[in-house]
């Protein structure tokens, strides 16, 4: 059974339109990229999932339980951040924390200090000296703390330092390594290409791609550059090849990934001195989509 | 001026000025616009008939004397010195509470949320900021000055001058940059906006105190309060500009002192460092009802206070209300048709309506805190946990019964205790509590109402004090302007029997609790079936 299974879910505003139709799934133990631009709908479509949102039409389910519903139950095994953290200003961060891990049930739980080392956080300032990092920090230790099935983080890292990023990197794989399932959205590209094994892309409040990475890789080109003994001739006629230029010694070029191996096997004729082959990384991926859409 | 401290000083009093300027506006407009419009209403009270050698004998009682300050030209109590007597320390008071604000939002807080830093990185003097405050809060002051002097000039009455409308408006404007200037001073120890107004609010009160301490009972703390002070110009009687000058001094003194704290700190710290809070949540703070008493806690315990000295303050008065009423020609009126019930009766019946409708203020406020919590975002924090919406609900809903309940009753209980100290032939306790708590159901029916908004139209939460509002109006301008009987059926505060003067109505106490239930159930469904935003 998925964690999370969205159909054809329409979110509207008054007439404007957050989600058209979006499909999510998200299977048992899988850490899932969630990307898109700013204003995309990925918070939307989060706030739906959370039960704070109810979408116009379309069923969304978490464990199998609807999560407008059945909100309550779901909870139980949710811990989600949300991108924009805003907390009570007389309360000490430690307090928040704490109240969020009881808000689960168990009255006299505490925040473990490992944790809070681990993120270089100070527990007893008042909420209204944090600054977003610090205020993100208290959220990612109340999820951390506490044992759930499903993360939902929403652009979780937008406000802390590389460091931190770190950290949060580690405790991801962390509960990824104890079979938990993660829905990460975000707009930096590598952390999801670290992290997650598949990913959706959203765009104007539509799904517009979704697979695994080595997938969606097979949408877009790889780039080469190579130095050969014999010159390249007939390179430009070939038609899964793109974008060549020469430097020095060496030429450039991107080929459809699809046709990797027929481009390989042309170059082998013409007696390689120095091959280099870079996959496509996400940010081409996420620029080819919007380049597209854009138009 | 172009040197370190002040440069660029003059462009920073036009941002706040901009910035400011309805503020402004309102501020001044309003407290000149009050300061004249009471002129012809005291003459009504004081001279249609009266015999004004009473009333200032009335004023004179300790407890009045504590709240308004001491009395001065009673045996000729002219329509000035009653105006003097009755206004000057309030409005200072409210010119205080206008500066705090306005001092506050342009030191600390634009420090606080960075602003000032902005500001700093421009060749700016280091200490043209608190420079421009300075000099907007006194051209605001100077506004209200001559409003306020215009006005009263425009509604002059027997006993007032020229001289004494400058004089009085004179001690608003040297005791409002008073406290202009200790705010300044507050906002360098303090590092944030909060405890800068909270701290200054409390040095208002404990001025304010100490004058009513002095005033009752030793002249020299009211000297040492410059709200004390500020009455010894005996404005309208003596017409003293000597506390001006003092007070002018002394002011000085204190907005110096700014200065210097301003220049040996720190951008964005204070003198006093911000104290470690608790590392981990106390035993209480363990679900959502733990954060919501926790949140509702400090305005709790003020509302109750509130309410609990309001009483006192009009229960003080029972004991001279009689010979009061017997010399009023416009309170006869109001009071004096009905042959079954003295006028006090009547009165305290009138007192407690409204003092049911004063506690219904922190009813709605609690009630509406869910709303308030989802346009901060906060809301969200507690709805993604395990915790249904309609126990979210709840959680300020309780407190909301709560205050209502535990008002009304020590309001009772106050009333009667020092009733009883002044009164010849008090009421009895169980009088006094079946007044109060025959408008717990209308209270409810306004939390109904506000349940409701939460529920259906969460942004229109403003709705419920207008109508609240409009029940004032109604039941309170009712009594002096003889409004129609039906008007005052669409407020549940005009619905409900006044007792002791009219019968106990159990049947319509218990129609309006029903009407309060079905309000809240309906704002209960509509929570729960609609988005939350943030």
């Amino acid at each position: 059974m998925n964690m999370i299974e969205m159909q054809d879910i329409t979110k509207k505003f008054g007439s404007f339109t957050a989600l058209d139709g979006v499909n999510l799934s998200v299977g048992e133990g899988e850490i899932h990229g969630f990307i898109g631009p700013n204003g995309a709908g990925k918070t939307t479509t989060i706030r739906v999932l959370m039960g704070i949102l109810k979408a116009t039409s379309g069923t969304a389910t978490i464990f199998g339980k609807d999560v407008w519903k059945d909100s309550v139950e779901i909870h139980k095994r949710i811990a989600y951040v949300p991108g924009d953290v805003n907390l009570w200003s007389n309360l000490t961060g430690g307090e928040v924390i704490d109240l969020f891990l009881r808000l689960r049930g168990d009255k006299n739980a505490k925040y473990p200090k490992d944790l809070i080392e681990q993120f270089d956080f100070d527990p007893r300032k008042k909420c209204r000296t944090y600054s977003k990092g610090n205020r993100q920090k208290v959220a990612l230790v109340a999820a951390f703390a506490s044992d759930a099935d499903l993360y939902i983080f929403d652009e979780p890292t937008s406000g802390l330092d590389p460091l931190m990023e770190s950290v949060f990197k580690e405790h991801v794989q962390k509960v990824t390594r104890e079979g938990k399932s993660i829905l990460l959205s975000s707009h930096i590209l590598s952390e999801v290409e670290e992290l997650c094994n598949q990913v959706s892309i959203i765009r104007q409040g539509k799904i517009i791609e979704t697979g695994t990475l080595t997938e969606l890789r097979h949408l877009t080109r790889t780039s080469i550059t190579v130095t050969t003994k014999e010159p390249l001739l007939g390179l430009a006629q070939l038609p899964y090849v793109f974008d060549i230029s020469t430097k020095g010694d060496g030429t450039n070029f991107s080929v459809d990934t699809e046709h990797l191996g027929e481009a390989i096997a042309y170059l082998n004729g013409k007696d390689i001195l120095d091959l280099k082959c870079l996959p496509p990384s996400l940010e081409e991926l996420f620029m080819s989509h919007y380049a597209e859409g854009g138009h | 001026m172009n040197n370190r401290f002040f440069a660029s000083i003059r462009p920073l009093v036009s941002l706040i000025l901009r910035r400011d300027r309805l503020r402004i506006l309102i501020w001044t407009v309003s407290i000149g616009g009050f300061l004249g419009a009471l002129i012809p209403l005291l003459k009504e009270y004081f001279t249609s008939g009266a015999d004004n050698a009473v009333s200032a004998q009335m004023l004179e009682n300790p407890a009045m004397v504590a709240i308004v300050g001491p009395v001065y030209g009673a045996s000729n109590y002219h329509t000035g010195a009653a105006y003097g007597n009755m206004m000057l320390l309030f409005m200072a008071v409210t010119v205080a509470i206008m500066d705090i604000f306005m001092v506050a939002r342009h030191t600390r807080q634009d420090e606080e949320r960075g602003r000032l830093e902005m500001i700093r990185s421009l060749p700016v003097g280091r200490l043209a900021g608190l420079g421009a405050t300075f000099i907007a809060t006194l051209l605001t002051n100077l506004l209200v000055f001559l409003a306020g002097t215009g006005f009263m000039y425009f509604f002059m009455e027997d006993g007032m001058t020229l001289t004494g409308c400058l004089l009085f408006n004179a001690g608003l404007l040297v005791s409002g940059l008073f406290f202009a200037a200790t705010t300044a001073v507050l906002a360098q120890v303090f590092t944030n906006n909060r405890s800068v107004i909270s701290w200054s609010f409390a040095l208002l009160l404990f001025l304010y105190c100490l004058r009513g301490v002095g005033d009752v009972s030793n002249e020299t703390l009211s000297l040492i309060s410059p709200l004390g002070l500020v009455l010894r110009t005996k404005v309208f009687v003596d017409n003293d500009w000597w506390p001006i000058v003092i007070l002018f001094l002394i002011t000085c003194t204190v907005a110096a002192l700014a200065f210097i704290l301003a220049r040996i700190r720190d951008l964005g710290s204070g003198l006093l460092p911000e104290r470690k809070g608790h590392a981990h949540a106390s035993a209480l703070l363990c679900g959502p009802g733990g954060l919501a008493m926790r949140l509702l806690r400090t305005p709790f315990i003020i509302w109750t206070l509130v309410m609990v000295i309001l009483a006192a303050m009009y229960a003080s008065v029972f004991g001279d209300l009689e010979s009061f009423m017997d010399s009023n020609e416009m309170l006869k009126l109001v009071f004096g048709q009905n042959p079954d019930h003295s006028p006090t009766e009547q009165f305290v019946g009138l007192i407690i309506v409204i003092m049911s409708m004063i506690g219904t203020i922190p009813v709605l406020s609690f009630t509406f805190r869910p709303a308030a919590e989802e346009v901060r975002g906060r809301a969200e924090n507690i709805l993604s946990k395990a915790i249904s919406r309609t126990k979210y609900l709840t959680t300020y809903l309780v407190p909301g019964l709560l205050i209502s309940l535990l008002t009304q009753v020590l309001m009772a209980l106050t009333f009667w205790g020092i009733g009883s100290a002044v009164m010849d032939t008090p009421p009895s306790l169980e009088t006094f509590l079946i007044g109060f708590l025959s408008f717990l159901p209308a209270m409810w029916v306004f939390q109904g109402v506000g349940t409701l908004l939460v529920g259906v139209l969460p942004k229109r939460t403003s709705l419920a004090y207008l109508y609240l509002g409009f029940s004032f109006i109604v039941v309170y301008m009712g009594a002096l302007m003889n409004l129609p009987e039906w008007v005052k059926k669409f407020t549940p505060f005009g619905l409900t029997p006044q007792y002791p003067v009219d019968d106990w109505n159990f049947p319509l106490l218990l129609a309006l609790t029903g009407v309060a239930i079905l309000l809240t159930i309906i704002g209960y469904l509509g929570y729960n079936r609609r988005n939350i935003g943030g």
